[in-house]
Parts: C-alpha cells; structure tokens; sequence
C-alpha cells in the first residue's frame, strides 16, 4: 500500500465520522432553533459538542489533504454560526463573568451537581464602617454585632473623613482581614491586620497600616505608610506612594526598600504608577484621641493628604 | 523565606518521591483568571488555595471554583484545596471551609481538603503527598502534571 493510499485512507474515515457528527449536530441545532423560548442549557450543550467537533479537527490538522481540510473548517463555521443565531436570539440574561461550560462532551443534565446551589456562604464581616462624610470616626462608630476576638472588616463609602481606628483600647478586636472600598479624601490610622488588605477605588487618601499582604486596586492619588512582609501589590493605580513604616514589634526585616508589584505593569521598566516617598516621611499618627469637628477635619485633611493633580 | 501573592505565572518542576511533578502556579487575581485556561491541557491535578483569612471572599472563591471544574480539559483532575492561613488567629478551619465552598456537591472530581499554613509549612508536604498518590492510582506512568490555579488571593505555597 502506497502512502498516498494509506492518507487517503486515512482523511477518507476521519471525514465519514467528522460528517455524521456535523449532520446530526446540525439537526438538533435546527431542532433546538424550531422551540422557543430556546434552552440556554440545550445550546450550551450543543455548543461543547460543535467545540468537540472543532478539536478533533485541529488534532488532525496537517494529515488531512487540504481541500478536506477546508471543508471541514467549512462546515465547522456554519454549525458555530447557526448557534450565535441562537445565542444572540436568546432572551438576555444578567451579565455575569462566568465561564462557558465549553467543549464538554457530557450532557447537560450530568453537569447538574456541579452547579453552585445559590444559598448564602459566609460572606460579610462582622464590623462594617460605611457611609459618612466630614467625620472624625472611631471605633465608636463600628456597631459590633458579635463580641468575638477575631473579625474581618469592611470600611466603604467614606468622604472627608479622619477614621482613627489604630488605638485598640476601645475595639480590643483582631482584625484578620480588612476590605476597604470606594474612598475620597480620608485619612485612615489603621491598626495591625494579620491578614491581608484588600483595598478598591480610593481617591487621595492616607493610609498608615501594618498587615501581611497589601493589595489595592484602582486608586489614584493615594500614600501609604505600612509595616508589611510581603510585596504590596497595585493593579489599575496611578500615583500611589510607599513608605515603610518602622514597627517596634517587627519580626520582619523592616530595613529593605519596599518592594511593590504592579500587576498592570508587567516590563522589566519600573512601573511608573507607584514610588517610594522620600526616607524621612513620617505618617500622620498624632492624632487627638478625643473628637474633631468637621472644620478640624478638613483643615487637618488639608494639610495631610497627597496635593493630587 | 518570604510568601507573597503570585505576580503572573511561576513554573517549576521538582521530585517528589518517585514521581517528578511539573506545577504551574498561576496568579489568582481576577485579570488574571482568563489565562487560566492556557494551563488546563493534560492537568492531572488542581491545587486550589484558598485564603482562610478572609471570609468575605469566600462566596466569589465558591462560585469560581464550581465553574472551574466545569473545564472538560479538567475532567478526571484530582482536587486538593488547602485552606491556608492557619497560622492567623480567627482563619476559618477546613470543615468550615469545606462548606463554605460547596465542596459535598463535587461529584466529577476526587477532592480533598487540608488546612495548611504557607508560613509555617503546616500539611504542604501531606497535601502533596495526596494529590501524587491520588493521580498514581489513576496513571501508570510516573511523570504527573499539575497545575495550581490559587484562588482568587493567588497565595503562593512556596515550597
């Protein structure tokens, strides 16, 4: 047998199984598109299967003569079109970022257990500071709903605000992981996280904190004096400037430059979103115990807070 | 030695007993999570690392994970999930963890969960030792792919 036979052999049983498989997807496609509403759950199914299809395909790329080639790829694409069609006919559903069950082989039906149930996980912290606006805040200002020893937190939606949380006589309270969210012109005296802070969409603040890891994503305009020892992260940042904080109950070697990773900027160049404040900066962590009015507060931010641009 | 989130990818390949393991650790933060898909091919197994620290994040790590496994690249993949941070005071445990992520309803997968500490070393060694000898029963040959997707807070277990 020649070895011309021998691929022709080859492409003429690989197009036999790729054909049966192409017409009876086709069907139920067709199928699928005569009931309405159409089933997302049908067309994902479909889909995996058309993706299937496609793979085998590409595993034999290059054995197949060309014109097979071609037209398998051909045929490839109009089951992919038929089904946007479908998809694009569907009734819209929420937006969600979640990923496609592409390519699997296996029915619907048996990917059923696997579907998140939609009950409650444990999901907010116990001390939540939010909405305020032109305030000195304390730890009196945190409803504590259970007197545990340990807690994560959440600090949100603040404006001009002084939030002088690093004094630990009133709260007593081990914070093992702190969430801060959506933050213009404040100052925040933090005390030590063993864990991690996640920080989000802060807008010319202050920070001084001392944690295990740092991570703060679209901010702008914002110092941060920490006694961290790990890498702080920033992704999405603009002008965010690092101090090193000296702690006295470091274990660490806090006498390293900090180093920060910038995950939006991946290049052997230094990222041009963050820099180290100048050795020498102190953080602002003299403050009154006792309440400031909202004219104190805004004269205090003033003079505080990075100028911005 | 320092632990820090994983910037990006790290691929590194070691002996563990008779067994050489190729592991891909790939970052966890949601940029980041699209890429993932470039390290499922011939995965033998998952090793999903979750910050025990942090409950907030708990229902986004449930949700990602469940879809994760819906990977059919992924199908057959054992699954370790190591609860780490057991060395901060107040971290949820294993069994809590366990629930919090829906793991009783995994049925495509063999999973296992281990609380571990990347600080202290706590279970790394266990934990590896479950997922070689869980794919070996599956495998005869005796080079084995991992990859570890970690979830969202991408802790790194630097070993």
């Amino acid at each position: 047998m020649s070895e011309d036979t021998a691929k022709w052999q080859i492409a003429h049983s690989f197009a036999e199984g790729f054909n049966a498989t192409f017409s009876d997807l086709e069907s139920r496609i067709s199928a699928a598109a005569a009931v309405e509403p159409f089933s997302s759950e049908i067309i994902q199914g479909l889909a995996a299967e058309v993706a299937a299809l496609s793979r085998r395909l590409s595993d034999v790329l290059g054995t197949l003569p060309s014109y097979d080639q071609r037209q398998h790829e051909q045929r490839v694409k109009t089951l992919e079109q038929s089904l946007e069609k479908l998809r694009a006919a569907q009734p819209k559903s929420k937006f969600t970022f979640k990923r496609k069950a592409n390519g699997s082989a296996k029915p619907p039906s048996s990917q059923k257990p696997s579907e998140p149930p939609r009950s409650e996980a444990p999901s907010s912290s116990n001390l939540i500071l939010s909405s305020h606006h032109d305030a000195y805040l304390g730890w009196h200002n945190i409803p504590i709903a259970t007197a545990g020893s340990s807690s994560d937190a959440t600090i949100r939606d603040l404006t001009n605000c002084i939030v002088n949380l690093a004094s630990q006589t009133t709260g007593g309270v081990q914070i093992t992981a702190l969430h801060i969210h959506n933050l213009k012109n404040c100052l925040l005296l933090l005390p030590d996280i063993t864990g991690s802070v996640m920080l989000h969409d802060l807008n010319r603040c202050s920070i001084v904190v001392g944690c295990h890891q740092f991570r703060m994503h679209t901010s702008k305009d914002v110092d941060v004096f920490v006694s961290i020892s790990s890498s702080p992260i920033v992704e999405g940042c603009s002008r965010i400037r690092f101090c090193r904080r000296s702690d006295p109950s470091s274990r660490q070697l806090q006498s390293e430059p900090l180093m920060v990773q910038d995950f939006s900027h991946i290049r052997p160049t230094p990222s041009p979103n963050w820099s180290l404040l100048p050795d020498g900066s102190t953080p602002p962590d003299s403050l009154p115990d006792s309440d400031m009015g909202p004219d104190e507060v805004a004269k205090l931010l003033d003079v505080t807070l990075p100028s911005g641009i | 030695m320092t632990v820090s989130p994983t910037l990006g990818f790290n691929i590194k390949t070691f002996a563990h007993g008779r067994y050489t393991l190729n592991l891909w650790d790939v970052g966890g933060q949601r940029t980041l999570r699209p890429y993932w898909r470039n390290y499922f091919e011939q995965t033998d197994a998952l090793v999903w690392v979750v910050d025990s620290g942090d409950r907030m994040r708990m229902k986004d790590c449930r949700d990602e994970l469940h879809s994760l496994l819906l990977e059919d690249r992924l199908a057959g993949a054992s699954l370790l999930v190591f609860a780490n941070k057991q060395d901060i005071q107040g971290s949820m445990n294993d069994v809590e963890i366990r629930d919090a992520l829906d793991l009783h309803l995994i049925t495509t997968h063999h999973w296992k969960i281990l609380s571990c500490s990347a600080v202290t070393g706590e279970n790394l060694v266990a934990g590896l030792d479950w997922v070689v000898n869980d794919v070996a029963s599956r495998l005869y040959y005796s080079s084995t792919l991992m990859s570890t997707p970690t979830a969202e807070r991408s802790q790194r277990v630097s070993l």
